[in-house]
């Protein structure tokens, strides 16, 4: 018994000290000068990279602003960044200023982890509003949009050609895109066996879905952050999903045993797919796919689809803050940013720099850029994550017709409620 | 005799389908890295490569200057800890399985209790732990924490319960102590063994992601797996040509590790004692 | 860092042979225990305190809540769902995978098999495929128009080809496939690794009555290996019972199609990593799960024999 008393003993005393050690971190440092002379001062950026070229133009930024301000910039790259960001800012060691989607937004600054941004002086006027708008609480500014990107139809020029039809023929909407698909399927079955080809790939996933269910007044998600996917009006628009997949043309890319839609686009098991800017160099260089990029369609009378931006935070516990602030004011400046997205392939957060770029004379980027004006901004509050992961869980027996649209939807509505209650 | 063939041949049979089952996964990862990725993809790839091609080799080793470094780190860190596992693991399974003390079975409980708790809650834990110590972005950090594992102590144990104990008893009486009886007599002879545990150990710290990855920030100290997915990780969907190419680079040294150590698996006690 | 070779000076405090076999086990404990306090018991300590408050890992603020944490998960639906389908999981797989690595190891210990150590490798080779190619090939082989569909419909066993990994029906039973695939070599390697050190006499012995292989292997080689046996049976449910990543690729996170690949790590992870402020109830899920792989691995090994202590 002595022995199980020691133990106990070590083990107060290995609480305690976790405990007042991770207390003791707690201790914000504001000690910062305002001074604008940086050398000799260090800046955390923490970033994910999600290709070759984004590598290139990330080190282009690094490298200019070391040598404008003098300072040292270090990079940290996330791999698994919810888990990292969560044990870098409760071990207070988050970078000074790092990537925030625009989806995590308003749950970074819920958690007060992020600082407020002068707006004149990070020259938020010169921003797509819909985007600044993304980062903005309550009036004020918590991050700076660094790009942009949007999704477009995808179309494959050689299958098109191959079964005979006209590109100019695929339907301008989702009404008469759902009687015109069977046709189609019917001749790619014909050109390439049966079910070889699929003609359209479409998501489970709010990050897609979501403009189509927020329409005629679609609210999936209350303004409390509860869960609202089994109101009527988001059922009736989840219903041309339904319809969709009813053609027997449509398929998710993991249904027919493809990571995503640009793998299966690439790997010619799809004829068309929504997808985001950042698959036109891969289809271009990796998979030399023969595509045309066209204008998303329109569902109800209006075009819609999806705008993922990327935007600088800047940590509150931040030692270096005018070196932050530097640094997300040089890194979206208007000739830094065109050399930025000219290298990326993204599409710039300011519409100033996308005239300059001349990014209009590409076809296929311009319909990117033009989708800004009638897309829907991946944002949706703090429990919008949360929401999403019990949709994609209930979704699809819903749409495959197994229950009712109404029933699947109830079931992720109150898994995702029991969840968002706990965290009250 | 008769019978015994057609046994053995139907035996033969059984374990060459259940290699191909086994291998082909394998085979397919291998070939898959010698493939461009429309190829990889399109899903009716044969094992033996269509369009041939170095590229994503090539990629992967020219990805980045620190190539060698991360591969250096991940030696370093990959040996040192799986010889310290092997001392370490070997003498308290031995403790816990031959040798009688006052709070053994409550001992062997309590390391057994400790492995129940999922991973998922003791990450940041963790890092908390290593934060106040002073060892984040260190070498230390991948090695201490796993400077001993549970699940090899407690294998240790039990190889040690069916240990023939005349050995040790031979070696006592020819005036050895216990500690000399346990490192010149039981540790040689419980090769077969440690070096189960020795190729478990060693695949635990190469293939070890998470903690690099939360502890690490350093380019210059990443492991090579670390490093590798760094550039495998693709927001444009999954770059299976290069994740290909990086698995077959980071799975080779076990490959090499697992030939060399293929003998001694097979050499137990009765056998060398027979020859 | 290595083992202390100073006990013999402990001799002039004459200690008595039990005497001394007790500081020679503490002393062959001590650097594991140092080991487990400073990683294993702080970090376990810490999560169990989390486990009783509302905690927010942002700001550091810790609400004491009791034991509403523990209570939530008994009136969590969810919850139970993820425990059903872990403890299938698990139930399936563990006697699975056992059954097939001792088999496979009572094969390649046959002192007659040839090519031993090149069947070794290449059983072995599945624990080195990463998982991410795992998962990739397994998509592949499982997908509507893949391998298994066209020889499952070629034999004529059904006629629509079955969409295994989004339907609730096969999901959990396409990753308990693939967990059994990779398992099995670690347990054979470690069975083998015991069964070298089997007396030849005693199959000799057998033998010379007329045993066959199969009461060989039941009479003799089975109750050899019940201390590795205890080994496999629990470390198999520890980690069938803690099974997240390839539920996790799986399902994109989701636990999805409807909850059927839903395990509680996968759910300790949601609440730890989501973006909520729940990092109180997901320790609080992780203590409970694992108070039933104690209790579970406790039956196993009573079921098995006992902790092999008795018999010494």
């Amino acid at each position: 018994m002595k022995k199980f008393g020691k133990r106990l003993l070590s083990i107060g005393a290995t609480v305690a000290a976790v405990l007042t050690l991770a207390a003791c971190g707690n201790k914000s440092n504001s000690s910062s000068s305002d001074s604008t002379n940086f050398k000799g001062q260090n800046l955390k950026i923490g970033v994910w990279i999600g290709n070759d070229n984004e590598k290139k133009g990330m080190n282009d930024l690094i490298s200019g602003f070391e040598k404008k301000t003098g300072a040292k910039v270090t990079e940290k790259v996330y791999t698994d960044f919810n888990t990292q960001i969560q044990a870098d800012l409760a071990g207070h060691r988050a970078p000074d200023v790092w990537y925030m989607d625009s989806s995590m937004y308003p749950f970074f600054q819920k958690q007060g982890v992020l600082q407020e941004l002068n707006k004149k002086d990070v020259g938020e006027s010169n921003f797509y509003p819909a985007l600044t708008k993304a980062y903005t609480t309550d009036g004020k500014l918590y991050g700076v949009p660094k790009d942009t990107s949007t999704l477009a139809l995808y179309v494959n020029n050689d299958m098109f050609k191959k079964v005979g039809v006209s590109i100019d023929s695929i339907p301008k909407s989702y009404e008469d895109l759902l009687k015109w698909l069977p046709g189609f399927q019917a001749k790619l079955d014909k050109a390439y066996g049966k079910n070889k080809v699929k003609a359209w790939s479409y998501n489970q996933d709010l990050a897609r879905n979501l403009y189509i269910l927020e329409r005629n007044g679609g609210k999936p998600i209350k303004s409390n952050g509860d869960a609202n996917l089994s109101s009527d009006a988001v059922l009736k628009n989840l219903q041309l999903y339904k319809d969709l997949v009813a053609t027997g043309a449509a398929v998710t890319p993991k249904g027919i045993g493809q990571g995503d839609n640009g793998t299966a686009f690439g790997a010619g098991k799809v004829a068309m797919m929504e997808e985001g800017n950042w698959t036109y160099e891969v289809q271009k260089q990796q998979y030399k796919t023969n595509f045309t990029v066209l204008p998303m369609l329109s569902y109800e009378g209006k075009q819609g689809g999806m705008i993922f931006t990327v935007g600088w935070g800047e940590y509150a516990n931040s030692k270096v803050k005018p070196l932050a602030t530097a640094w997300i004011k040089y890194v979206t400046s208007k000739n830094v940013m065109k050399k930025y997205i000219t290298t990326t392939g993204t599409l710039p957060s300011r519409p100033d720099v996308a005239k300059a770029a001349d990014l209009t004379s590409d076809a296929s980027l311009k319909v990117h850029l033009d989708a800004n004006a009638y897309s829907t901004v991946w944002q949706d509050g703090t429990t919008l994550v949360t929401v999403n992961t019990s949709y994609q869980n209930f979704v699809a027996n819903g749409l495959a017709g197994k229950t009712t649209l109404k029933s699947a939807m109830k079931s992720a509505d109150d898994q995702a409620n029991a969840a968002i209650a706990k965290a009250k | 005799m008769k019978k015994g063939h057609i046994g053995r041949t139907i035996l033969y049979i059984v374990m060459t389908i259940y290699a191909l089952i086994t291998l082909y996964p394998f085979l397919w990862a291998l070939s898959a890295s010698f493939e461009p990725l429309k190829v990889i993809v399109s899903g009716n790839m044969s094992l033996i490569p269509k369009a041939f091609t170095l590229d994503n080799y090539k990629y992967m080793f020219s990805s980045s200057a620190l190539f060698p470094r991360w591969f250096l780190n991940s030696v370093i860190v990959s040996v040192l800890g799986t010889v310290i596992n092997i001392f370490l693991n070997t003498m308290a399974g031995y403790a816990l399985a031959r040798l009688q003390f006052p709070g053994r079975e409550r001992i062997y409980y309590a390391f057994l209790s400790l492995m129940m708790i999922p991973a998922q809650v003791l990450l940041i834990p963790n890092y908390l732990i290593l934060m106040n110590l002073g060892m984040l972005d260190t070498y230390q950090s991948l090695i201490l924490p796993s400077a001993i594992n549970i699940g090899n102590i407690f294998m240790m144990r039990q190889f040690f319960l069916s240990f023939p104990k005349d050995v040790e008893e031979a070696a006592s009486i020819d005036g050895l102590s216990r500690v000399q009886v346990f490192f010149r007599i039981v540790f040689p002879l419980a090769r077969p063994s440690i070096a189960t545990q020795a190729i478990f150990t060693f695949m635990g710290f190469w293939n070890n992601f998470m903690q690099p990855m939360l502890y690490i920030t350093t380019p210059s100290k990443y492991t090579l797996t670390l490093g590798l997915q760094s550039f495998t990780n693709q927001q444009a969907g999954v770059r299976w040509d290069h994740t290909m190419a990086a698995s077959i680079i980071s799975i080779l040294p076990i490959v090499i590790l697992y030939i060399i150590f293929n003998k001694f698996f097979l050499q137990g006690i009765r056998m060398d004692n027979e020859k | 860092m290595e083992a202390p070779v100073n006990t013999p000076k402990k001799k002039r405090f004459h200690l008595n042979r039990s005497q001394s076999e007790a500081v020679q086990a503490y002393a062959f404990l001590l650097p594991a225990a140092i080991i487990v306090l400073v990683f294993f018991v702080a970090a376990i300590v810490f999560a169990l305190y989390m486990s009783f408050n509302k905690v927010n890992m942002y700001s550091e603020t810790y609400e004491f809540r009791g034991l509403q944490n523990y209570t939530n998960i008994f009136s969590d639906g969810i919850a139970l769902t993820a425990l059903k389908n872990t403890a299938l999981f698990s139930l399936v797989v563990v006697p699975t995978q056992t059954f097939f690595a001792l088999l496979i190891a009572y094969a390649l210990s046959n002192k007659n098999i040839r090519f031993k150590k090149m069947f070794r490798l290449i059983y072995f080779l599945p624990t080195l495929t990463s998982s991410a190619a795992l998962t990739l090939i397994f998509m592949f082989i499982f997908n509507i128009n893949g391998p298994i569909n066209g020889f499952l419909t070629g034999i004529g066993l059904y006629k629509d080809p079955i969409n295994f990994l989004q339907e609730p029906q096969y999901a959990l039973k396409v990753i308990m496939v693939m967990n059994i695939w990779s398992t099995v070599p670690n347990f054979m390697t470690v069975y083998l690794a015991s069964l070298v050190d089997l007396p030849d006499s005693l199959y000799e012995a057998a033998e010379m009555d007329g045993a066959s292989s199969w009461q060989k292997l039941v009479h003799i080689t089975v109750p050899y290996l019940r201390p590795i046996t205890t080994y496999v049976l629990l470390m198999g449910i520890i980690g069938t019972f803690q099974m997240f990543d390839q539920a996790y690729i799986f399902s994109n996170g989701s636990g999805g199609p409807d909850n059927s690949t839903l395990t509680v790590a996968l759910m300790v992870y949601q609440y730890a990593f989501g973006q909520m402020n729940t990092m109180g109830y997901a320790c609080a899920l992780a203590i409970f799960l694992a108070v039933v792989i104690y209790i579970v691995s406790r039956l196993a090994e009573k079921l098995n024999g006992g902790n092999g202590l008795k018999d010494m």
